[in-house]
């Protein structure tokens, strides 16, 4: 009797999964876990007391986090269709046949989302800068009156979506180009003959070729957008008034400078029912039209 | 056989992956073979050097302790201290810590720092130095450098304006030579000079002028106190500051150095550390800047401190009383505090050393007379301001209400006292 080996046919792909299976599980499966399990405890004196729901029923009643759900909903509903959109313009024009150097606009349009985060948010806040930022001069330039970026609620909220726009713009136009050049030439050339215009192509064959895309990249941006913190801790650090702090962020000076981990886990586990119950919508909302 | 060889070879390196992977957490305790001790430090950019400054000092003593030197931001240091203090492994042996960060460590973490009590002579520092590292009757960590604050100003400009320096004894005073300025300077770039800097998102004015009334955000026993008449009065004062049009905007640390680059202010209240950054980020002022005292607010009477560090032992390490007698060392060695002032900046809180020579002649950069005796003289007026572990908290809450305040134009009182309400169903 031949005792059959450890590492067979049947278990071979099982061992070449385990390396990821376990990184996965180490570092993804266990966090969320103890996240969870975290958010019904809060660190006291060294030691970890139980106290039920009690970090949930403070979250409801704080201000401040609901202040960053709002922020965060404001940049979610008014940045992710302006980038979408935008991005699907773009990449529809830059995939005209008249367009000439179309991988130099590529190229350019797609760079800012490979830029060092820190570095591209300094340069906004120079740019964006009330006295002296180009913005406001080629604002002023133009006969309107400079914006006080920095130092006013809702402005400072805007700050913050032209800088994320600027920067994951041009990723998602790459995405939507690659769906845009898959569809079928027949397609177009079919619609030519039959007398369609530029937005008749457009509306009727581009955009519901591409829905799946556009669906992917609105789920991603969603999601990205959930979790923003890196733009508003650099250019205008949660303010003025927490005008700007986002869910992210709240997170973050909860668990890492108030040491509130207990609290921290409770903002993260709102945080992912919200963005997995609005995955699920989006998904649903484009299924049914299917 | 072959397969055998390969079964081995997979269960290896599947043990080796996962060996790796579970190391990859701890930062490595070494003990030496041969019964050497080894000390490890971790600290930032100019409060490394200096440790390692005193290191190599001490080793002159002591050739049985080496130590190992590990350069972390703060940020890097607080995100390893709160994941791993509560079991003390993976930390380093001695750590720096900045001063308002302290007590939220030493309240969440209470047997996290080793008490260092019977090392210190508590007379021999500052007060409110000591002050800031005792909690709950235990002495956290060894005091550091200290912030006491002054105005530093330019001449030029306030001799342009024939403003006295001396004339400025209020904040009220501040805001007329301010107006006298910006309507006579005007900087390189030819704009109006503006007479302070402020970040009106952030708790900063307040806390300079609260700070002179020699109080806190907290009490004693910890509850938080900012609808206070002191309170009250405090930001009233910074809001009339900031409505008289006096003060340049800035946002975030980046834009306040600017301020000296672009010399666009004529006066920054600050902390001796500042002394550091004006040399640094204006080289071109140089002989142009001096310092007086604050101004002061009616019934305000103490100096102000901001900022500053402090060295904690993590108590969990190997070698106690050898980190204890290093740090002992480090931080009451007259010389080497001299040292560390003169080459990083780090003004000590150890009043003993204030003896030495460096303090004693002060610096050509900031004119005639000597800079330094303003903040060794406030340095010992500060109050004794009981630390609290959700200071941090309450001073973002301070800041948004700055907001409102400066920016939304709410109205102080009022502001106040909700401020009060929001911070007492916080800290509960």
């Amino acid at each position: 009797m031949n005792k059959r080996p450890l590492i067979n046919r049947k278990t071979i792909p099982y061992v070449m999964i385990a390396p990821i299976v376990v990184i996965f599980a180490l570092f993804m499966i266990y966090p969320i876990l103890r996240s969870l399990y975290l958010s019904f405890f809060e660190l006291v004196s060294g030691s970890y007391e139980f106290v039920g729901f009690q970090n949930y029923a403070r979250l409801f009643k704080d201000e401040t986090f609901w202040k960053s759900l709002f922020n965060t909903c404001i940049f979610l509903i008014v940045q992710v269709p302006i980038m979408i959109g935008g991005a699907l313009l773009i990449a529809v024009a830059i995939e005209q046949k008249f367009i000439k150097g179309r991988a130099f606009f590529r190229t350019t349009i797609f760079l800012p989302s490979v830029t060092a985060l820190v570095a591209y948010a300094l340069v906004f806040k120079v740019l964006l800068n009330g006295d002296h930022g180009l913005i406001n001069f080629v604002i002023e330039m133009l006969g309107g009156k400079g914006v006080n970026w920095f130092y006013e609620e809702w402005p400072a909220r805007f700050a913050i979506i032209i800088s994320i726009t600027w920067r994951w713009l041009g990723y998602n136009m790459i995405i939507l180009m690659a769906g845009i050049q898959s569809i079928s030439n027949d397609l177009m050339e079919a619609a030519d003959i039959d007398g369609a215009t530029f937005w008749d192509k457009l509306f009727y064959i581009t955009i519901p070729m591409v829905k799946p895309i556009i669906l992917f990249c609105t789920i991603t941006s969603t999601i990205g957008t959930l979790q923003l913190f890196d733009e508003p801790y650099i250019l205008t650090a949660g303010g003025p008034n927490y005008a700007t702090i986002t869910m992210g962020q709240y997170l973050y000076d909860n668990g890492f400078r108030y040491l509130k981990f207990g609290y921290a886990s409770a903002i993260g586990y709102v945080m992912t029912v919200i963005i997995a119950l609005l995955s699920v919508f989006q998904f649903k909302a484009t299924k049914e039209e299917d | 056989m072959k397969k055998r060889m390969k079964k081995v070879m997979a269960l290896t390196m599947a043990a080796v992956m996962t060996a790796s992977l579970a190391l990859t957490g701890c930062g490595g305790k070494k003990k030496s073979a041969d019964g050497e001790k080894v000390i490890s430090v971790w600290a930032w950019d100019v409060a490394l050097m200096q440790l390692q400054d005193a290191a190599e000092k001490y080793q002159a003593d002591h050739p049985d302790v080496k130590f190992e030197f590990e350069e972390m931001g703060t940020d890097q240091i607080y995100k390893k201290l709160s994941t791993s203090l509560a079991t003390g492994n993976g930390i380093a042996d001695i750590i720096a810590i900045e001063g308002d960060v302290l007590p939220g460590y030493a309240d969440k973490f209470p047997e996290g720092f080793l008490d260092v009590s019977d090392v210190i002579n508590t007379d021999d520092f500052l007060a409110s130095k000591i002050s800031e590292v005792t909690y709950k009757d235990k002495i956290h960590a060894f005091p550091w450098d200290a912030g006491p604050v002054g105005l530093f100003y330019r001449t030029d400009y306030f001799e342009q304006a024939g403003v006295n320096p001396e004339d400025i004894q209020t904040w009220d005073d501040l805001i007329e030579a301010g107006k006298k300025i910006e309507a006579t300077c005007k900087t390189p770039n030819g704009d109006p000079v503006k007479m302070i800097p402020v970040d009106p998102k952030k708790s900063s004015l307040y806390s300079i002028i609260r700070g002179e009334f020699g109080i806190g955000v907290f009490d004693e026993e910890g509850k938080p106190q900012v609808d206070c008449e002191e309170s009250i009065a405090a930001m009233e004062m910074a809001d009339k500051i900031y409505d008289s049009g006096v003060v340049l905007n800035y946002n975030g640390w980046d834009e306040y150095e600017q301020t000296v680059v672009n010399e666009s202010v004529a006066c920054i209240p600050e902390a001796v550390w500042m002394i550091g950054t004006i040399k640094d980020k204006g080289p071109q002022t140089e002989g142009k800047w001096s310092v007086i005292d604050l101004p002061k607010v009616e019934g305000g009477e103490y100096s102000v401190s901001n900022g500053g560090s402090n060295v904690a032992i993590n108590a969990k390490t190997e070698l106690p009383d050898e980190c204890k007698d290093f740090l002992k060392f480090a931080m009451t060695d007259s010389e080497l505090q001299a040292s560390g002032f003169e080459k990083y900046g780090l003004y000590p809180s150890y009043i003993p050393s204030y003896e030495e020579e460096v303090f004693q002649k002060g610096d050509p950069f900031f004119g005639e007379g000597n800079v330094y005796e303003l903040f060794i003289e406030n340095g010992q007026k500060v109050a004794e301001i009981p630390i609290s572990p959700n200071a941090l908290e309450a001073s973002d809450s301070i800041g948004a209400a700055v907001s409102k305040i400066f920016l939304n134009g709410e109205d102080v009182e009022s502001t106040m006292k909700n401020l009060q309400k929001e911070l007492e169903s916080k800290f509960k």
